[in-house]
């Protein structure tokens, strides 16, 4: 799988502020579907995030293992949510 | 935020489509009109644009084409551009900032409006021709006009076709005008986002 050249910061927001808002714990499968990426692209951007530390795979033996938030992927998201606030001018993201 | 770069893309397939037309329907207007003088008898002593028949119905089809096409043609365009990457997908633009996108359609845009403003050039001149040739034509025979009153509606239709025509020109040339204008406007608002936004995508890169 190629890395990605030139990563949209939208799609990393979405992703990071889907698996924080499900209500229930999401598998790769099912935050795919939620974040409504297509496989390879979510594939390169579950990567990238994994590998920044800003989710994590929880998979404690499990098949599927779940996706979580990280704290740092927590103050990322945050720090996106004013700055997209910011350079937009209008509410983006529900600040928690 | 990619509400500007819906606006873009609208601005720019309106844009787009506009110079399409006025285009086609210049040059149909130039190709009825040598066809008109053509046929006509001032022609024979003032053949300005006598290079034949053939020239005459290739430009008349031409436009025609041209006339007929812009709206398939522009969602070629889009589909092509977009599997390309050179245009972001309607979904990108409607999911997500994307103002790295609005700036990738207004560069597209740009290359596209100075080809399509160097052919509605050469569609202009074409036009300044015919007039002056059936200009010409008409004043040379003005005498035998004035003279023959019974003749006249006869002998200047094809005038009356060149002011339709030119009519029309002059009615999406301001359609155009004020498209261009619009996204002239837009542009630097644009711009400017698009430079916050990647200082903001930097710093996160850096930070994170």
């Amino acid at each position: 799988m190629e890395p990605l050249q030139r990563p949209d910061l939208y799609v990393v927001v979405r992703l990071l502020e889907t698996v924080r808002t499900s209500e229930r714990p999401l598998n790769r499968t099912q935050l795919q579907v939620a974040s409504g990426m297509n496989y390879t692209q979510f594939e390169r951007y579950l990567d990238l995030t994994v590998r920044r530390g800003l989710l994590a795979l929880n998979d404690q033996g499990a098949a599927h293992p779940i996706v979580v938030l990280t704290p740092k992927g927590y103050d990322a998201l945050m720090f996106l949510a004013r700055g997209l606030r910011e350079v937009v001018g209008s509410e983006f993201l529900t600040l928690p | 935020m990619h509400s500007i770069a819906l606006r873009v893309r609208s601005l720019w397939e309106r844009t787009t489509v506009a110079f399409l037309r006025a285009d086609g329907l210049l040059l149909l207007g130039v190709g009825l009109t040598n066809l008109a003088e053509s046929s006509s008898p001032q022609s024979i002593a003032n053949p300005m644009l006598g290079p034949g028949w053939f020239f005459t119905v290739a430009i008349v089809a031409f436009g025609a084409v041209i006339l007929a096409v812009p709206g398939p043609l522009l969602r070629r365009s889009v589909r092509w551009h977009t599997r390309r990457g050179t245009i972001p997908s309607l979904e990108t633009m409607t999911h997500g900032p994307s103002l790295d996108a609005a700036a990738r359609v207004i560069g597209q845009m740009r290359k596209e409006w100075s080809f399509l403003s160097a052919q509605l050039a050469i569609s202009v001149l074409l036009v300044v021709v015919a007039l002056v040739s059936v200009g010409t034509g008409l004043t040379n025979s003005a005498p035998k006009l004035l003279g023959a009153a019974g003749s006249w509606p006869a002998q200047l239709w094809p005038f009356a076709l060149v002011a339709t025509f030119l009519g029309c020109g002059l009615a999406l040339w301001g359609w155009v005008g004020r498209s261009v204008r619009q996204v002239r406007r837009l542009d630097p608002e644009v711009r400017a986002v698009d430079a916050r936004f990647r200082q903001l995508e930097w710093t996160f890169w850096q930070r994170f």
